[in-house]
C-alpha cells in the first residue's frame, strides 16, 4: 500500500512536470512568434530607404555618401549604383541613389558656402532678389 | 522688375520673371538664345501644369516604375539632395497639398480665382516626405511611393539658373547673371565690383524697393518669401511654401530670407527652410556659415555669417 503511494505520487510528479514543461515551451515559441512579429512590424517602419548613395555626375559638384543602411527584416537587397549599396527594408523595394546635383558647389552632404559673402553696396541693384 | 541696360534682358518663364546679365552685352542674344532653350527643357520636365511634363506622367502612374529623361532625373536629383541637407524640411512631395490648398493650376490663375480656392481645404497631414522617391539613377527609373506626388517648385528654379549660368558662360565666354523670380545664378567673370543685386520682399518690385543692397561675384543668391505668391481661400490668405510636417502653408516668423551660397540650389534651398524652421533658423544658418538676411513679419531684419550690415527696419 505503501507503495503503491509512493509509485502514485511519482507518476503524479512526473505528470506535473510534463505539463510544466509543456507549458513554458509553448510559451517560449510564443514569445519568439510575437518577437518576430514585432520585428517585422517595427522593420516595416523603420527600414524606409536612404537616398545614400553618391556618384559621379554631370552636374559638377564633388560627391561623398551621406546615407545609413536601411535595416532590412526579410533581406531584400537595395541596388548598388556606383558607390556602396543600402539595404531596402522589408518592403522588398530597392535602394535609391542619389549624386549631388544642380550647382556649382557643395556636395552631397553639406549645403555650400560661397566663395566670399555678399558685399554691402549703394543705390539700386541691377537685378532684384526677392519673393515669386 | 529690373534696371535694363545694356547686357540686361528680363523675360517671363515658369510663370515669373527671368532676368539676364552678361558682362559683354554683344553676346546677350547669344545668352538668351541658351536660356530660352535650356529653361523650356526644364518646363517640359517639370512643370506641374502641363499634362505633357515627365513629372504630370510619374504623378499619375500611381506609383509604378517609370523611365524618366537625364535632365528629369537630375531635377529629381536635385530636389532629393535638398530634402536631405534639410531633414526633410524642403521635400518633393508637397504635390498634393498643394492641390488640396487649391494651387493646382498657373499661379496667374490662382490668384485670378481667388476666393474660389481650396476646394478640399489645406492638406493638414505630413506629406509623404522624400524617401517615398524611390530613384534609380542609373536605370533612370523613379518610383512614387506611399501615394506621393511631386512638385520640384522648390528647387526647379534655382537648379535652372544654376544650370543656364554654367552652359551660358561655357558657351558665350561672358560672365553671366541668371535670375529666375528672383533666385539668381553667376557664372563667368564678374564685373569688377560684382553684380549688384537688391534684395527686397518681391523679386518684381523696382530696383529702389525697401531692402538691401548687396555685391556678389559668384556662387548664388535666392530669397523666398511668403508674401509674394499668396491667395485667398475662403478668408484665409495661403502661401505656397508648405510645412512638410504639416502639409500647411508654413507658420513662420520671417516673411523673407535671403541666403547666399555657393550655388543658387544651395542658397534656395537654405532660404526655403529658413522659413520653415522659423526661430531656428539663423542659428542654423550661422552653424552652416551661410551668409543671409532673415525679415520678420514686423519688418526687422537679421543677418547671419558675415552678410553685410541692414540699414535698419524693413531698410
Amino acid at each position: 500500500m505503501r507503495r503503491d503511494d509512493v509509485r502514485f505520487a511519482a507518476a503524479a510528479r512526473d505528470d506535473g512536470l510534463r505539463k510544466i514543461s509543456k507549458l513554458t515551451w509553448r510559451a517560449g515559441a510564443a514569445g519568439v512568434l510575437c518577437s518576430a512579429a514585432i520585428a517585422v512590424a517595427f522593420g516595416h517602419h523603420v527600414a524606409t530607404p536612404q537616398p545614400a548613395v553618391v556618384h559621379g555626375g554631370t552636374s559638377g559638384s564633388s560627391s561623398s555618401s551621406t546615407g545609413s543602411t536601411g535595416s532590412s527584416s526579410t533581406g531584400s537587397t537595395g541596388s548598388s549604383t556606383g558607390g556602396s549599396s543600402t539595404g531596402s527594408g522589408s518592403t522588398g523595394s530597392t535602394g535609391s541613389s542619389t549624386k549631388a546635383g544642380g550647382g556649382s558647389g557643395g556636395g552631397q552632404g553639406t549645403i555650400s558656402v560661397p566663395a566670399q559673402p555678399p558685399a554691402p553696396a549703394s543705390g539700386g541693384g541691377q537685378v532684384t532678389s526677392g519673393g515669386t | 522688375m529690373t534696371t535694363l541696360a545694356a547686357g540686361t534682358d528680363s523675360f517671363r518663364v515658369f510663370g515669373t520673371t527671368a532676368t539676364l546679365l552678361v558682362g559683354e552685352p554683344g553676346r546677350l542674344a547669344d545668352a538668351r538664345a541658351v536660356a530660352d532653350a535650356e529653361l523650356a527643357a526644364v518646363d517640359l520636365a517639370c512643370s506641374r501644369f502641363r499634362p505633357d511634363s515627365e513629372l504630370s506622367r510619374l504623378n499619375a502612374a500611381g506609383g509604378a516604375d517609370t523611365a524618366v529623361s537625364e535632365l528629369f532625373a537630375d531635377l529629381i536629383e536635385a530636389a532629393l539632395r535638398a530634402a536631405a541637407l534639410t531633414d526633410g524640411d524642403v521635400d518633393p512631395t508637397c504635390g498634393q497639398a498643394l492641390e488640396d490648398i487649391g494651387y493646382d493650376r498657373d499661379f496667374a490663375l490662382v490668384r485670378a480665382g481667388s476666393g474660389r480656392n481650396a476646394r478640399r481645404g489645406p492638406h493638414a497631414c505630413p506629406v509623404p516626405g522624400w524617401r517615398s522617391v524611390r530613384l534609380d539613377r542609373d536605370r533612370r527609373r523613379v518610383r512614387l511611393e506611399n501615394r506621393a506626388r511631386l512638385d520640384l517648385g522648390a528647387t526647379a528654379k534655382a537648379w535652372a539658373a544654376d544650370r543656364c549660368a554654367r552652359v551660358i558662360a561655357a558657351q558665350t565666354g561672358t560672365g553671366v547673371l541668371v535670375s529666375i523670380g528672383g533666385d539668381m545664378a553667376v557664372a563667368g567673370p564678374a564685373p569688377g565690383d560684382g553684380w549688384r543685386v537688391r534684395v527686397t520682399d518681391d523679386h518684381a518690385a523696382g530696383p529702389e524697393a525697401p531692402g538691401q543692397t548687396v555685391r556678389i561675384r559668384s556662387g548664388g543668391l535666392a530669397t523666398s518669401s511668403t508674401t509674394v505668391r499668396t491667395w485667398d481661400a475662403g478668408g484665409r490668405v495661403l502661401h505656397h511654401i508648405i510645412d512638410p510636417g504639416t502639409g500647411e502653408p508654413a507658420r513662420s516668423c520671417w516673411r523673407t530670407v535671403s541666403v547666399a551660397a555657393g550655388s543658387c540650389a544651395d542658397a534656395n534651398t537654405a532660404s526655403t527652410a529658413a522659413i520653415i524652421r522659423s526661430e531656428a533658423a539663423p542659428s542654423w544658418l550661422d552653424n552652416a556659415g551661410l551668409p543671409a538676411r532673415l525679415v520678420r513679419n514686423d519688418g526687422t531684419a537679421t543677418t547671419t555669417a558675415g552678410w553685410p550690415g541692414d540699414a535698419g527696419p524693413g531698410a
